[in-house]
C-alpha cells in the first residue's frame, strides 16, 4: 500500500512537473497581487485559481495518477466539493479576500510552508520524482489555509472546514504512508480554527448567549482535544 | 369587561399561543398555559390547534361577549427557553395578578432575549455527533472524521437556513455534504469508516419534533401529534435522500 | 473495566445530549441537569442491554422512565418544565440509525424492485427497522411522560414562582 502511494506520487511528479511549476508561479503572482494591489478582478482570479487547482487535484491527481489506490474516487469527489465551495464563494461573493488584523503575518508563514515540502522530502533522503511537491493535496490545502489566514477580513468558512477535515484525513496518513510532511497542515489548521472562530465571534458579539468568553473557552478546549487525539492516534 | 378589552386580551393570548406553538412546545402544555393565562386575565379560553393554524375563542365570564381568532402559527426555531419562560409567565400572571399591560411587557422582554450563539451551537453539535459516533462503536479516527464532517454539514445548514432556503432542500444538501465528507474516511482503510458514514448525518434527525409528536399522542392530541410525526418523517426522508446520493456516488465501487 | 465502559458511555451520552439539545436553545441553567439526566439514562440503558440482555425497546422504556423521574426534582430546582429537561436528555437515545435504515431500505427496495429476492430482503429490513425505531421512540415518550401522569398537579407547576423572569 505504501509502495503504491509513493509510486503514484512519483509518476505524478514525473509527468506533470512543468504544470506544477506553472501552478506555483500563478499562485505566487496572485498572492503578491492580492497583497500589494487588491482589485476586484484579482480577487475573482484568486477564487478561480482555487477552483481550478481543486479540480486539478480531483481529476488529474486522484482520478488519473492515483487511481491505483483504493477509494481514490472518494477523495476526488471530496476535492470536487472543495471546488464547489470556492465556486459558491465566487458566485455569492461570500468571502472578501482582503487583508485585516494581526493574523496576516502568520498567514504569510503558512503561505511559504508548501514550498518547504520538497525540501523536507529531500532532507529525508528521497530523490525526485519520488518526493512531495507543492501541488499535492495537503500542500494545496496548506496554501489555501495560508490564503485564508492572510486575507482574513471575511473568510470562506466552507473552504476552511473542508481544509480542517482534510488535515484530519492527512494526519492519519502520516503513519500509514510514511509522509511526515503533512504534520505541517495539522499544526497550522488547528490554531487557525481558534483564530477564525473567535474572530467571527467578535463580529457578532453581544446578541447571543452564552457569553463570548465561554464560547472561546469551548473552542480552545475543542482545539486542544483535537490536537491531543491526533497525537494519541 | 368591555368589548375592546376582551378583543385586546384575545389578541394577546392569540400571540402567546402562536409563539408557544411556533417554538415547538407540545400541545397540551400550550393549551393549559393559555387557559391559565386567560384565567389570570379574567377570561375563559377555548382552543383548537392544528399544524399550521390555531383557533381560539375568548369569552368573558360574566357577560356573554365572545371573541374568536384564527391565527397562523409562525415557524420559529425550536426554543426550550421560550417554553420555560412563557410557562413561567403564565404562572406569574396567575399568582401575581398582573394586568394585561404588565404581562404584555414581560412577554416582549422574554421573547427578545438573546438566542444561542451559532458558533457555540456549531461546536456543541459537532462534539455531540462525535460522541454519538463513539456510542455506536466508532474509534478515535471515526470520531475525528465525524467531528469535522458534522461541522461542515451543520455550517451548511446554518448558512442555508439564514438564506431562507426551503428546509427540505437544506436537509438534503447538509446530509449530502456531511456524508460526502465522512466518506473520505473510507480511504483511510479503517474498519469503522462505515460507522462514521452512518453517524455523520444523525445530527439532522429531528428528535425534538418526534418526541413532541409522541407526547402529544399520549396526551390525547392525536391529530397534532400525528402531523408533527409526519413532518419529522419528511425530514428523515430528506436526510435519507442526501445520504443515498453519497452512497450511490461512493458505494458503486464498494458494493 | 466494566465501570469504565459505563462511565464513558454516560459521559459521551451527556455530551451528545447537550450538543443536540443546544440546537433547540434550552436555558443555560438547564445544561448541567440535561447532562446528568442523559448520562444516567443512557448508562442505565447500556447496563440493561449488555449485562441483563434486555431488548432495546424495554431498556429504552426503563431509561426514559428514569430520565422522566429525574426531571421532576431538577425541573423544580431550575424552574423549567419537565419537557425542557427530558427531551434533550432523550435525544441520544432517539433511534436515528434505525429510522435512517428504514428509509434507506425503502430507497434500496425501489432500486432492486425488479429482483424478487433482493427486493424482498430490503422490504423485510424496512419493516424490521421501522418497527424497532417506532417502538423505541414510542417507549421513550411514554417512559418519560409516565411521571407526568403520576404527579399531575406537581408536574405541571414546575415553573411556578420562577425567579428567572
Amino acid at each position: 500500500m505504501k509502495e503504491i502511494f509513493w509510486n503514484t506520487i512519483a509518476s505524478y511528479n514525473a509527468a506533470t512537473w512543468p504544470w506544477q511549476l506553472a501552478f506555483i508561479a500563478a499562485a505566487a503572482v496572485l498572492t503578491l497581487l492580492l497583497w500589494f494591489r487588491p482589485r476586484r478582478w484579482v480577487r475573482i482570479a484568486a477564487k478561480l485559481y482555487m477552483v481550478i487547482i481543486s479540480l486539478w487535484i480531483a481529476f488529474v491527481y486522484y482520478l488519473k495518477f492515483a487511481s491505483a489506490r483504493e477509494h481514490s474516487e472518494v477523495l476526488a469527489i471530496f476535492w470536487c466539493m472543495m471546488a464547489l465551495a470556492w465556486i459558491y464563494d465566487l458566485v455569492t461573493n461570500f468571502s472578501s479576500f482582503s487583508r485585516s488584523g494581526k493574523a496576516s503575518y502568520w498567514g504569510l508563514i503558512v503561505l511559504v510552508l508548501p514550498l518547504a515540502y520538497p525540501f523536507i522530502s529531500i532532507s529525508r533522503g528521497f530523490v525526485f520524482p519520488g518526493i512531495t511537491m507543492p501541488v499535492l493535496p495537503s500542500a494545496v490545502a496548506l496554501y489555501m489555509l495560508g490564503m485564508l489566514m492572510t486575507f482574513n477580513e471575511k473568510i470562506n468558512f466552507f473552504a476552511y472546514i473542508f481544509i480542517l477535515h482534510w488535515s484530519i484525513i492527512a494526519i492519519s496518513k502520516i503513519t500509514l504512508f510514511d509522509i511526515p510532511e503533512d504534520i505541517l497542515l495539522a499544526v497550522s489548521s488547528i490554531p487557525a480554527m481558534v483564530i477564525f472562530f473567535t474572530r467571527s465571534l467578535k463580529s457578532m458579539s453581544g446578541k447571543f448567549k452564552p457569553s463570548d468568553k465561554t464560547v472561546t473557552v469551548l473552542i480552545s478546549a475543542v482545539a486542544v482535544l483535537l490536537a491531543g487525539s491526533l497525537l494519541a492516534g | 369587561m368591555t368589548r375592546e378589552q376582551i378583543a385586546e386580551t384575545a389578541d394577546f393570548i392569540a400571540r402567546y399561543l402562536s409563539y408557544m406553538l411556533g417554538a415547538g412546545v407540545h400541545t397540551s402544555r400550550v393549551v393549559r398555559n393559555s387557559k391559565r393565562l386567560g384565567n389570570a386575565l379574567g377570561v375563559d379560553v377555548a382552543i383548537h390547534t392544528s399544524q399550521k393554524t390555531a383557533m381560539l375563542t375568548v369569552s368573558d365570564k360574566d357577560s356573554n361577549v365572545l371573541n374568536t381568532r384564527v391565527v397562523d402559527i409562525p415557524s420559529f426555531p425550536i426554543s426550550f427557553e421560550w417554553n420555560a419562560d412563557l410557562s413561567a409567565l403564565s404562572w406569574a400572571a396567575h399568582d401575581r395578578k398582573m394586568t394585561l399591560e404588565e404581562v404584555r411587557r414581560e412577554f416582549d422582554t422574554l421573547v427578545s432575549k438573546p438566542g444561542m450563539n451559532p458558533v457555540f451551537v456549531l461546536f456543541m453539535v459537532s462534539l455531540a455527533n462525535a460522541s454519538f459516533c463513539r456510542l455506536f462503536g466508532g474509534d478515535i479516527w471515526a470520531m475525528l472524521v465525524t467531528f469535522t464532517a458534522t461541522m461542515i454539514g451543520f455550517f451548511t445548514r446554518q448558512h442555508l437556513t439564514k438564506k431562507k432556503v426551503n428546509h427540505y432542500i437544506v436537509f438534503i444538501v447538509s446530509a449530502f455534504v456531511a456524508s460526502i465528507c465522512a466518506s473520505t474516511s473510507l480511504s483511510l482503510g479503517i474498519p469503522t469508516a462505515e460507522i462514521a458514514l452512518a453517524t455523520s448525518v444523525l445530527y439532522l434527525v429531528p428528535g425534538v419534533p418526534l418526541i413532541n409528536g409522541l407526547i402529544d399522542i399520549t396526551d390525547g392530541h392525536i391529530q397534532t401529534g400525528i402531523s408533527r410525526i409526519v413532518n419529522a418523517f419528511m425530514l428523515i426522508v430528506c436526510i435519507a435522500i442526501g445520504l443515498s446520493i453519497t452512497l450511490i456516488l461512493v458505494k458503486n465501487s464498494l458494493l | 473495566m466494566i465501570i469504565l465502559d459505563i462511565i464513558s458511555d454516560g459521559l459521551f451520552a451527556a455530551v451528545a445530549a447537550m450538543g443536540f439539545g443546544s440546537i433547540s436553545g434550552p436555558p443555560l441553567r438547564a445544561f448541567p441537569y440535561i447532562a446528568i439526566l442523559a448520562a444516567a439514562g443512557h448508562a442505565s440503558r447500556y447496563c440493561l442491554m449488555t449485562f441483563l440482555g434486555i431488548d432495546i425497546v424495554s431498556a429504552s422504556l426503563v431509561a426514559a422512565f428514569i430520565i422522566g423521574c429525574g426531571s421532576v426534582p431538577f425541573g423544580k430546582k431550575v424552574f423549567c418544565p419537565m419537557t425542557v429537561l427530558y427531551i434533550p436528555a432523550l435525544l441520544p437515545m432517539v433511534p436515528g440509525t434505525y429510522a435512517y435504515k428504514t428509509v434507506f431500505s425503502l430507497i434500496m427496495f425501489f432500486q432492486e424492485i425488479s429482483s424478487p429476492t433482493k427486493g424482498n430482503e430490503y422490504l423485510q429490513e424496512m419493516i424490521f427497522n421501522g418497527a424497532v425505531s417506532f417502538s423505541v421512540l414510542f417507549m421513550l415518550a411514554v417512559g418519560a411522560t409516565v411521571p407526568v401522569f403520576l404527579l399531575r398537579e406537581r408536574a405541571n407547576s414546575m415553573t411556578r414562582g420562577s425567579k428567572f423572569i
